[in-house]
């Protein structure tokens, strides 16, 4: 039988409104039938609108990973309030009559099922592979000159600054980079059409001082970036058949969005997996012109923490799903991993909710690295790379967070290595000055997920705390 | 590793980035550091790289050559440092355990999307964050300790009542633990913001042990500015040990100040404090030393005070009544009407029952102007209205008789001590009463007060609006209203107060139902509309009546001009028992024809649609 929890469904939600109004047709009796199936993996009804007829939703969980809903109001929206007013229904445990599900729903499952097995067949060798997609040799080659292209103009407008000096440019230049950084992305290069944008941004800042310092770090990022995508690329070119880089991160940078078919070709492909998200956050990308919605999850028995990243362009917000925090295990058939460092970026389709429990919290605190030194030169081994995640996290064991003398906070391990703790400019919100404000008992012997990054003015290494946790009490300061 | 040379080195590459590399050739303080970096790279190669990168970022080249020199040299040292990182604590640590903030109770249960929420809207400007916010506070999301932060931060918030929302609930929902973090955050130069921090300092009070805050409240007393001096001051009532300070402030030249200083000696009420708050208020600052007892009465001012009230107000004044002199005369009145607003004091209570009993006895009242008297004598009766003596009902029953004003306050205080039927009778049935009402202007006066008062004490009001759920249940209308009432009423034609008082088996109800038919025939507005119905329903009339009345009411319409349905009308109708369904949308549906807006029309199709429905469904069931 189909078990729903409303936090579950809230998951499900594609924005915090679009669960509010589900809600509210439940409150105000708005759903006129309401129907299970005999086997209770589909859930249909009807909903009255402010139109005539009303309309007519259900909740598919053949597949209960990844549930289906249907709808014909013309919200844009997956699921619509109606199919999440039908989910809180069921979870309040209103009445549901059986019933035979209805036909189109059946032809509708019919022929997914039959995408399925031909799908498995496919890849069980019984049926022939789909034709493997033809590679344009000449149209690739073209592309790749055209990039290769744009890194030698991209150059030239980098060295052009550095002889300028940051302190000479001005609005004007600002737009330039802009307008640079657009001719970038029409040459296939959008990776370095943010960060291209990311330095205009940066000579716009208010606070000029810390502008300089970021805008510095990032001339000497963009150096490095039009060094290894140059070599990458003219390997490319001599030998376009050449499958993607799948170890590192150079094929993201220079705008490359992996699929999920490419990733499993490259062997990047987890199965049954648990995870249990320790953070969340969001924020406003306008390098990107995105909003990244970030988590940072634990797979449960391995000890690794994986980010998921979803990006939701600003101009299509209002119709992608929003993440949300999540507190249960998510279980996983299929995790994809992306090449990355330390907490590499990892993405899934579908999971099934289930409540943490004592082993899972017992696995955080074995997962969190007892040591700081060995923490801290593992982060150190990853900040080398100028083109390697400059913000890496952590779990680590502390046998207490103290507070020092001049009032900061700082974590000391077992053997008394102590780190301080900071705030981080890449985050949106700083924590440490919750820390004095939770529970003491809570900052001892706990793990502390933290999240790092390098201060080339102050030469600190600096680690911000986005989670606390002892036993089964979790303290999210992020979110 | 010289990881202090490195640093030094990262500075100067700092610099050249922002004069531009083309400066970098002979940079002498390159120079300098590049002998250092080659000695140390005989041991290390890493130096090595570095001295020979600096060595050709200074030395003779061209231009842009020059420039990716730099930048080479630049992402081999950030490479370098980025191993180098300083993690160790900056100062030693103290050993005692971190402090119990008393805040531990705070969650951090909520999901991004909740939060994140109330966060915009307490760091962002633009409409409909009230609602918001107080939606928020209401599910008790300020409970979680993330959202603590940003309650702090409400403070200064530029839409003001959000701000006074925060000073009024949320902040003082953490109790007085957060005193602390109010005052280590204030910025005692500053304006409103603070002043409404001190102000919820105030409400939750110092605790007399946290010498932290208290040291941080006497320096913004002393050094802040004025709003901010005024408000610290008045926190401090509380404590003991202020008590020379603030006698020494309410003398200050500043009057924010002595205003602070006379609210916070209110609250301290020790002999020392009371005299001076009596010379205050028999000086020049009257109105201040009067606001500040009326925050907080307190009984043995509230002695010396009574005393001196009865004394001014029975003084004989001679010479001319001109508006100089009866200006005079009201500023020595008016602060005992400001200090005892909110007291309560049986001497209090003595002095208004004369003084309403025996007018006469206090000729200073006479001199008064018509809207200064008034005050006067309302402040009295208003405090003798509840009382329950029956002298204090004599006193306003008689003052009553003598100015129809305070009527008010003899009803409500007849209508506590007597029963339904003498209310009415006093007021409506006595033959006096109706003798009278029929001839004289005076008689037209007090009943349209008598109407006046019926509408206060049967609606209640919320802010300016009188709402209209908040009538009384009909179970209450019958146990303390005489049922004669509605008659009366219905011959006033006051169509709201008959809603009000409608009540089943009242012996009214014939005539309230003619009387009913005859608005429907009459009124077509729904303001009209909500009480007709409301009467009915209130009534008791049976389903049949309504629903008849109801289709009436609906035909009578003119179709042609309305251009919305409302609300109300549409909750009645779709409110109608099914047995009435199908024949309702029978009648309904030759109406619409007439209707010009096409959304109107939409609109009652539905409605029709839905009562359809439900006939049909109801035949199908039976």
């Amino acid at each position: 039988m189909l078990e729903l929890t409303a936090s579950h469904i809230d998951s499900l939600a594609p924005n915090a409104a679009a669960a509010k109004n589900g809600r509210g047709l439940v409150l105000k009796n708005k759903f006129v039938k309401l129907n299970v199936s005999e086997e209770g993996d589909l859930i249909f009804g009807e909903c009255s609108g402010s139109g005539k007829s009303n309309y007519i939703c259900s909740v598919d969980f053949v597949t209960p990973e990844n549930p289906v809903s249907r709808c014909n109001c013309p919200s844009r929206q997956f699921p619509c309030k109606h199919a999440l007013g039908l989910m809180y229904a069921y979870a309040d445990g209103l009445t549901f009559e059986k019933a035979t599900v209805p036909e189109d729903i059946s032809s509708k499952r019919e022929k997914a099922e039959k995408r399925e097995e031909t799908k498995a067949k496919r890849e069980s060798g019984e049926l022939p592979p789909a034709k493997p997609k033809k590679v344009n040799k000449t149209a690739l080659k073209k592309k790749i000159a055209q990039q290769l292209e744009a890194l030698d103009e991209l150059e030239k407008i980098v060295v052009s600054l550095v002889r300028g000096g940051l302190g000479t440019a001005n609005a004007r230049t600002v737009k330039d980079l802009n307008d640079h950084a657009k001719r970038l992305g029409s040459s296939y290069l959008t990776g370095a059409e943010n960060e291209l944008r990311r330095l205009a941004l940066l000579l716009e800042q208010d606070d000029r001082e810390s502008g300089y310092t970021y805008a510095a770090e990032q001339l000497t990022l963009l150096n490095a970036f039009i060094k290894k995508g140059r070599s990458y690329l003219q390997t490319k070119q001599e030998d376009p058949e050449l499958a993607p880089d799948s170890e590192s991160t150079i094929e993201e940078w220079l705008g490359h969005a992996w699929q999920l078919a490419e990733l499993k070709e490259a062997g990047r492909v987890s199965e049954s997996v648990e995870l249990l998200q320790l953070a969340f956050y969001t924020y406003r990308d306008e390098a990107r012109k995105e909003f990244v919605d970030t988590g940072f999850w634990l797979q449960l028995g391995e000890g690794k923490i994986h980010r998921t990243v979803q990006y939701r362009p600003f101009k299509a917000v209002k119709y992608m799903k929003e993440e949300d925090s999540f507190f249960s295990v998510a279980q996983i058939s299929e995790l994809y991993r992306y090449p990355g460092g330390m907490n590499a970026r990892v993405r899934f389709e579908g999971m099934i909710p289930r409540q943490a429990n004592h082993a899972d919290y017992d696995g955080i605190r074995s997962a969190a690295a007892a040591s700081i030194p060995d923490a801290v030169k593992a982060v150190k081994n990853q900040l080398k790379d100028p083109l390697a995640d400059r913000a890496p996290v952590v779990l680590l064991n502390a046998a207490r967070v103290a507070q020092t003398e001049n009032g900061t906070f700082a974590l000391v391990d077992e053997a008394g290595n102590t780190l301080e703790l900071g705030d981080v400019y890449r985050l949106p919100q700083p924590t440490t000055p919750l820390l004095s404000l939770v529970d003491p008992s809570l900052l001892e012997n706990c793990a502390v997920l933290a999240m790092f990054e390098h201060q080339m003015d102050t030469g600190k290494l600096v680690a911000q705390p986005l989670t606390l946790i002892q036993g089964e009490r979790i303290a999210r300061l992020l979110y | 590793m010289s990881t202090t040379l490195l640093q030094e080195l990262q500075g100067e590459l700092r610099r050249l980035y922002i004069a531009g590399s083309d400066l970098a050739a002979d940079d002498f303080r390159l120079n300098r550091v590049q002998p250092k970096l080659a000695q140390l790279g005989e041991r290390a190669p890493v130096f090595k790289k570095l001295a020979e990168g600096v060595a050709a970022l200074t030395g003779p080249s061209e231009a842009e050559a020059r420039a990716a020199r730099l930048q080479d040299v630049s992402l081999l040292l950030n490479s370098v440092l980025s191993t180098q990182g300083a993690t160790a604590a900056g100062s030693d640590l103290s050993n005692n355990q971190t402090e119990d903030s008393g805040l531990t109770g705070l969650t951090t249960v909520h999901s991004y999307r909740q939060l994140a929420e109330v966060q915009n809207a307490l760091s962002t400007s633009g409409g409909g964050r009230y609602e918001i916010v107080l939606e928020a506070y209401r599910h008790g999301l300020f409970r979680d300790l993330r959202l603590f932060p940003f309650a702090m931060k409400a403070l200064g918030d530029p839409y003001a009542e959000l701000a006074d929302y925060a000073v009024r609930h949320i902040l003082p929902s953490y109790g007085p633990v957060i005193v602390p973090y109010l005052l280590a955050d204030m910025n005692i130069q500053g304006g409103r913001e603070e002043e409404r921090r001190l102000e919820v300092v105030r409400k939750l009070g110092v605790d007399s042990d946290d010498q932290k805050s208290l040291n941080l409240l006497v320096k913004a007393a002393e050094e802040g500015s004025d709003k901010v001096r005024a408000a610290a001051i008045a926190c401090l009532g509380l404590h003991p040990d202020f008590e020379d300070k603030l006698i020494e402030w309410s003398l200050d030249k500043k009057k924010p100040v002595r205003e602070g200083a006379l609210a916070a000696l209110a609250v301290r009420n020790s002999e020392t404090a009371r005299d001076r708050l009596y010379e205050a208020f028999i000086g020049k600052d009257a109105l201040p030393a009067a606001q500040a007892i009326e925050a907080s009465p307190k009984e043995e001012m509230l002695e010396r005070l009574i005393p001196l009230y009865e004394e001014r107000l029975s003084q004989e004044i001679f010479g001319d009544n001109d508006q100089k002199s009866k200006d005079k005369l009201w500023k020595t009145i008016e602060p005992f009407t400001v200090a005892f607003r909110q007291a309560r004091h049986p001497e209090l209570e003595r002095l208004f029952l004369d003084l309403i009993s025996n007018e006469s006895k206090y000729p200073a009242i006479g001199r008064l102007d018509f809207s200064e008297n008034l005050r006067v004598m309302s402040q009295a009766a208003k405090y003798l209205e509840n009382t329950n003596t029956e002298e204090a009902l004599a006193a306003l029953q008689g003052l009553e008789e003598r100015d129809v004003a305070y009527l008010p306050y003899a009803f409500h205080a007849t209508k506590r001590l007597r029963t339904p039927a003498d209310v009415y009778e006093r007021y409506v049935a006595s033959g006096l009463g109706r003798l009278r009402e029929a001839v004289s202007k005076k008689a037209q006066a007090r009943q349209n007060k008598l109407i006046e008062t019926l509408r206060e004490e049967v609606y209640a009001f919320e802010g300016y609006v009188r709402n209209r759920s908040t009538r009384l249940s009909s179970d209450q209308i019958a146990a303390q209203w005489d049922p004669r009432w509605l008659e009366w009423l219905i011959d006033r034609d006051d169509l709201q107060l008959v809603a009000a008082l409608a009540a089943p088996n009242n012996p009214g109800n014939p005539k309230l139902l003619k009387y009913l038919e005859r608005q429907i025939e009459k009124a077509n507005n729904n303001y009209y509309g909500y009480y007709i119905f409301l009467a009915l329903d209130e009534g008791g009339f049976d389903e049949e009546t309504k629903y008849e009345l109801l289709m009436r009411w609906m035909e009578k319409k003119d179709w042609k001009k309305i251009y919305s349905i409302y609300h109300d009308e549409t909750q009645l109708l779709l409110k109608l028992p099914d047995r009435f369904a199908g024949e309702a949308a029978d009648r309904l549906e030759p109406l619409i024809q007439e209707t010009r807006f096409e959304s109107v029309k939409e609109e009652a199709q539905e409605i029709i649609d839905t009562l359809r429905r439900r006939a049909a469904s109801a035949e199908s069931n039976s």
